[in-house]
């Protein structure tokens, strides 16, 4: 819980009246001579921003002149710009010369000048990094936007290689980020929504999207759902995702990750939505479509008969994925007559010796191929290969020796592996690989019937996700038959799929997209 | 209000699956046993009783828009009557449903899978069906969508492949004898006013329909259309590949279906394929079965809380669990296929309690739809 910053000011402004009435009248620019001057109400500022913030070792206060102070935390700001923009104006300026923003605004050559609202506003942007410069005789600080940090430079994208296409990827820094975004699509209908998220973090979050191209309603409710995220602490993109649907446990996350600056940016013209959040390398593009995650970007970079083949041997991939082990079991356990007989007969001859039913054989190699899937991720990269290596050497070969598992196991494991890989999402393989599970239990328990009942619930589970009010099936389900010409099956050529859009477009004006 | 989401080819879709349903399991064996080597023409006749079904519908659809059976029922008859009435309903949807879960059970039980318990088996699609139905009409609709791409093919296969396979003998459909037609009039009578009753479903979709009015109307229309086309294939081609009385004897639910289209060879495995053709019937059934427990579900829900925006989970849960207990019953697929008998007759009163309630409503203009 965030502890609520109690800040009573004194009346600093009919305090320093009485100390030292200002005549701020241009005529009179000077303060008496004989007048001592006092700058209590300055002092006073600086002690409660320091006490607000609770004394922290890292605050910076500097005293520029008389009557002007400086406050920020040293770690967050740019040390040169405080030098450049406010160190040397302010060597020549006094505090008479910053009573009105528009004079300040003059002496100092900063773009984010800011008047805080009031002096708790004032400490939550110092503890956001800005720089708060408190000037004798105003009842609150301005605030200047000296921000620096340590962040990255742009580097290829980690999680989501490619063969063909741009080499540049997000990262933690939302301005940069809101940079390549720009740097691509230079259109004026091009829309930048920013909202602060997190009671602790106070993360900045932007919401990107087209004007004419994405629906006003997804919008309106993506931007109505990012409003009232309650988390005290958004660390990363990924914690503003449950936030997005109705849903909280689903199977399938409703809006997908990317690093990709290409494939966020397509997604924009698409009529998507894009939330890129501060800190994070990954934006979120919402809503989405089963279909579309299984899309990769690189479809658009290759001619569209190849595009084509790579994404049936995807979908061919993540059927391999989801339903082999639950096939094995079907037909090892259940169903011998679906195959020739002498197929059957190799199959029961593997297993000749295996002492488990064929779902515990399953299970012992798919937990140890996630076990591996997993040691991969954590290892480092240059051990992590030879570990997967030697770690399936090892685990198929002496299982299948030791007649823990048969050989026809090794290679229905390794076909799920492969088939996983294949699918060109994270979080979707993640998805269909918990899905792995409830097909390989139906299969142990009702064999074949028992596949075709968990693909029904699986399926009834994805007809129902409902993302910012668009299907998650769609446009297989309700049809969108222009949509799914255009896009689902196989990209067609861009002269054709421009018309498509367009006439998408028409339908969508007409109402008739549906059907 | 909510937004209406359901366009006409959809609903047309889903009218067209609720029809066809398990009947493929049991009409053809049904009308072979009515009407002999004439059988095919049942599903030609029976668009009859069909037009007026669909007449009858799309007027109380356009009275009541916004309404579902349940809903505007006691409005036009009264409590007491609309309990009946909607209770004749209610019992046909649930048997419906009941009749095609149990059915597809006992042919997998017989077939493929002949040592698990047939009530697990009608269980695992009990729970499918009450899932969708807690999930809601539009998670149902979307489901039959996707089910669109699986199931078309199969459809337009079997009603197309014969005629390139070089089995189909159209000197098989000769002689005609009327005589065979009309030799049990009331039980033909019967089927072909049950039929085509997918229409019906515009009683609980209706409100959901963009657009309203003349959209039901053509969905009706297109759905019953395509499930005539549907139902010609499934009766008709066994026929015309083997003559008749052979293709009697293939008196297995469904088992004509694959010796209709397979090749002329010995060595094509035809059984290898009863997989295949079990996932394709298992989808048809279930949404057939789902569509039937839905309407029944809401109906229940409709007549005991008209202003509800969602049907009680208590009502799902309690008519699924029903459906589970009430399949006990049928000992084996010929019991079943005893009760399809008693539920065609339940059918055909539906059809002729659609067809007066559209009369009454003629002539009781005073009472309208909430619009």
């Amino acid at each position: 819980m965030r502890r609520p910053i109690k800040i009573i000011p004194r009346p600093i402004e009919a305090e320093a009246r009485k100390a030292q009435p200002p005549d701020l009248s241009p005529e009179f620019r000077e303060p008496p001579v004989d007048a001592p001057l006092r700058f209590d109400d300055v002092e006073e500022q600086v002690s409660l921003i320091n006490m607000a913030l609770g004394s922290p070792s890292d605050l910076a206060v500097r005293r520029m002149s008389d009557g002007v102070v400086c406050l920020f935390l040293s770690p967050l700001v740019d040390q040169g710009a405080v030098r450049h923009s406010l160190v040397e104006p302010l060597s020549r300026a006094g505090w008479l010369e910053l009573q009105e923003k528009s004079q300040a605004a003059r002496v100092l050559p900063v773009a984010g000048l800011s008047e805080a609202r009031s002096l708790e506003a004032a400490v939550d942007r110092v503890a956001e990094g800005e720089t708060a410069l408190i000037v004798h005789g105003r009842p609150t600080p301005y605030t200047l936007d000296l921000k620096g940090r340590v962040a990255r430079q742009v580097s290829p994208p980690i999680s989501e290689p490619s063969v063909r296409g741009p080499r540049d990827s997000f990262t933690e820094n939302l301005s940069d980020n809101l940079a390549l975004v720009r740097q691509r699509i230079r259109s004026r209908d091009l829309r930048v929504r920013e909202l602060t998220v997190g009671l602790d973090t106070r993360t900045r979050v932007a919401v990107c999207y087209l004007e004419g191209r994405s629906s006003p309603e997804v919008v309106d409710a993506a931007i109505q759902r990012l409003s009232a995220v309650t988390a005290p602490a958004v660390i990363d993109s990924s914690y503003l995702v449950p936030y997005l649907s109705k849903r909280t446990w689903s199977l399938f996350p409703p809006a997908a990750a990317t690093e990709r600056a290409d494939r966020a940016c397509a997604a924009i013209v698409q009529g998507r939505i894009v939330v890129i959040c501060d800190n994070s390398p990954f934006a979120l593009v919402m809503p989405i479509h089963l279909a579309t995650l299984f899309q990769a970007n690189e479809d658009h970079y290759n001619l569209a008969i190849h595009s084509f083949l790579l994404r049936s041997v995807r979908v061919i991939g993540w059927l391999a994925a989801t339903l082999a082990p639950a096939l094995y079991i079907g037909i090892a356990s259940f169903n011998p007559g679906i195959l020739p007989a002498h197929a059957v007969m190799t199959i029961a001859s593997a297993r000749q010796g295996v002492p488990y039913p064929p779902v515990i054989e399953v299970l012992i190699m798919d937990i140890a191929l996630e076990m591996l899937a997993e040691a991969t991720v954590r290892l480092p990269t240059y051990v992590g290969g030879a570990a997967t290596v030697v770690g399936g050497l090892i685990l198929g070969t002496a299982a299948a020796q030791a007649k823990l598992v048969s050989n026809v196991m090794i290679i229905v494991v390794a076909l799920t592996a492969i088939g996983s890989f294949s699918i060109p999402d994270y979080q979707n393989q993640l998805s269909w690989r918990t899905v792995r599970y409830l097909f390989t239990f139906s299969a142990a328990t009702l064999g074949i019937f028992g596949v075709s009942t968990a693909g029904l619930i699986i399926l009834t589970h994805t007809c129902s996700i409902d993302v910012l009010g668009d299907s998650f099936m769609s446009p297989i389900a309700p049809w969108r038959w222009t949509s799914m010409a255009k896009d689902v099956p196989m990209r067609v050529p861009e002269p054709l799929a421009v018309k498509l859009t367009q006439r998408q477009r028409e339908e969508e004006a007409e109402g008739t997209a549906d059907a | 209000m909510r937004e209406p989401y359901l366009s006409w080819p959809e609903a047309a879709w889903l009218i067209m699956q609720y029809t066809v349903c398990a009947n493929y399991l049991f009409m053809p064996q049904l009308l072979y046993s009515m009407s002999g080597r004439l059988s095919w023409a049942i599903p030609i006749v029976a668009t009859l009783p069909a037009a007026a079904g669909v007449w009858a519908t799309y007027y109380l659809h356009t009275r009541f828009p916004q309404e579902r059976l349940g809903q505007f029922l006691p409005r036009l008859i009264g409590r007491p009557l609309s309990i009946v009435v909607g209770g004749a309903f209610i019992l046909f949807w649930l048997g419906g449903a009941v009749t095609n879960v149990t059915v597809f059970a006992h042919y997998v039980s017989d077939t493929a899978m002949q040592s698990t318990p047939v009530t697990a088996l009608v269980a695992a699609s009990a729970l499918i069906i009450v899932l969708v139905s807690l999930l809601g009409l539009k998670t149902l609709v979307r489901l039959t969508d996707a089910l669109l791409y699986l199931l078309a093919p199969f459809l337009l296969f079997a009603l197309f492949w014969p005629f390139f396979g070089g089995r189909i003998d159209f000197s098989n459909l000769a002689p005609i004898r009327l005589s065979d037609l009309t030799a049990d009039k009331w039980r033909l009578a019967g089927a072909a006013a049950a039929m085509y009753h997918g229409y019906q479903l515009v009683f609980i979709a209706g409100p959901a329909l963009n657009p309203p009015g003349r959209g039901a109307l053509v969905a009706a229309i297109a759905g019953t259309l395509a499930a005539v086309a549907a139902f010609l294939s499934f009766v008709a081609m066994p026929i015309l590949a083997f003559g008749w009385p052979y293709a009697n004897l293939l008196t297995y639910p469904a088992a004509s279906f694959l010796e209709v289209v397979a090749p002329r060879t010995g060595l094509f495995p035809i059984r290898r394929f009863d997989f295949a053709l079990t996932v394709l019937f298992r989808n048809i059934m279930i949404v057939a079965a789902m569509s039937y427990f839905y309407s029944a579900a809401q109906t229940v829900s409709d007549l005991v809380s008209p202003s509800a925006r969602r049907i009680h989970p208590w009502f799902v849960i309690g008519l699924g669990i029903a459906m589970v207990v009430s399949s006990t019953a049928f000992e084996g697929i010929r019991t079943v296929m005893q009760f399809t008998g008693v539920w065609v007759l339940l059918g055909a009163l539906t059809t002729t309690l659609t067809i007066i309630l559209a009369i009454v409503a003629r002539f009781r203009a005073s009472v309208s739809g909430v619009r």
